[in-house]
């Protein structure tokens, strides 16, 4: 290391610097002039720059470390339904079809059991709301046929066809 | 379960990187491994505590004062232990034509990887931090607490200590 020791401490920085990618684009013009008059600066710079691309080269060391099957697969569950759109419409048409399921499963099987008097107690007021229906629809009927039939329409026909006559019988005479 | 989620996706993003430093830092796979479950375990209990945004720095933080305690601890340094250098070259393929260059480009990235390792810890902290982990002047400063100026220039003298203990292995390209 002979030529390193003759080669100046600012010089030297910036050789490394240039070598490892720090330095500025002046910096670098710079040092590439001096290179051009110094081959020693040269050889040193190739050194440099050989080691930092081999430092460059080194890659992350990979760790077998796991923080638990249960997050991960949680994660893992998110990430892939976050991942897309269409992913996002699937895991919404699932979770619907599930929760449908779920409630008819849950109606289903909600059966209560209703004692004898309860469900004639039931029937008797089935019977009383259908009557009721039924005097309702009765009354509806006669109101139609007596009122609206009678007296909106054919009286007003029957007056029509009435005064028809009387006009043809008046031009006859 | 949004606090599982969330923590998920930070050690995910993060584990290899404190894995990395702390294996760079100890020298020892076994205790960078129980280094990386601590920070995790630290993580988990200081969640609420954290500011998402600063956690890359807050574990690094951690991450760099736990492998100190560690390296503390540990005054017997001839345990057995596995280099970084052996996976990583192991793991990458040779494309170079020539065996004799790949051969002395293994080497010196093996090289290269134990002069790392035998740097003193703070520029150690810094060089892996800056060129292995891809971390900024600022960050580094944040997670390690010091000055960005004194960054630079532990950086400047770990690459020349580099370089320094590289020598004997320089050849002419």
């Amino acid at each position: 290391m002979k030529t390193k020791k003759q080669i100046e401490e600012k010089i030297l920085d910036q050789i490394i610097n240039a070598a490892y990618g720090d330095a500025t684009i002046m910096q670098k013009i710079s040092l590439y002039v001096k290179m051009l008059s110094n081959k020693e600066l040269k050889i040193v710079y190739n050194d440099y720059k050989l080691t930092a691309q081999q430092v460059h080269k080194i890659k992350l060391e990979e760790t077998e470390l796991d923080i638990g099957i249960i997050s991960n697969t949680i994660s893992r569950i998110t990430s892939f339904v976050f991942a897309k759109p269409l992913n996002v419409s699937f895991a919404s048409l699932a979770l619907l079809l599930a929760a449908v399921t779920f409630f008819l499963m849950l109606n289903k099987n909600s059966g209560v059991n209703y004692t004898q008097s309860e469900m004639m107690q039931a029937e008797l007021d089935m019977k009383y709301s259908l009557a009721i229906v039924g005097k309702v629809f009765t009354s509806a009927e006669n109101r139609l046929n007596k009122e609206i039939i009678d007296d909106k329409i054919r009286r007003p026909i029957k007056k029509g066809f009435q005064t028809i006559n009387t006009l043809y019988n008046k031009k006859d005479k | 379960m949004l606090k599982q989620i969330k923590y998920n996706s930070l050690i995910k993003q993060l584990k290899n990187k404190i894995f990395s430093y702390a294996l760079f830092m100890v020298n020892n796979r076994m205790d960078a491994e129980d280094i990386t479950q601590e920070v995790f375990i630290k993580l988990w209990d200081n969640f609420e505590n954290i500011n998402l945004t600063k956690a890359k720095s807050w574990l690094l933080s951690s991450t760099h004062n736990l492998s100190i305690d560690y390296i503390r601890k540990r005054k017997n340094k001839t345990r057995d232990t596995m280099d970084i250098s052996e996976n990583s070259i192991s793991k990458e393929q040779n494309f170079l034509a020539d065996p004799e260059i790949s051969y002395k480009r293994n080497l010196l990235k093996d090289r290269i990887n134990s002069s790392i390792k035998k740097l003193p810890d703070n520029l150690k902290s810094v060089f892996v931090l800056y060129e292995i982990e891809g971390f900024k002047y600022k960050e580094i400063s944040k997670t390690l607490n010091v000055p960005i100026n004194s960054v630079k220039v532990y950086l400047l003298r770990a690459r020349k200590k580099l370089q320094e203990d590289l020598k004997e292995f320089r050849y002419e390209n």
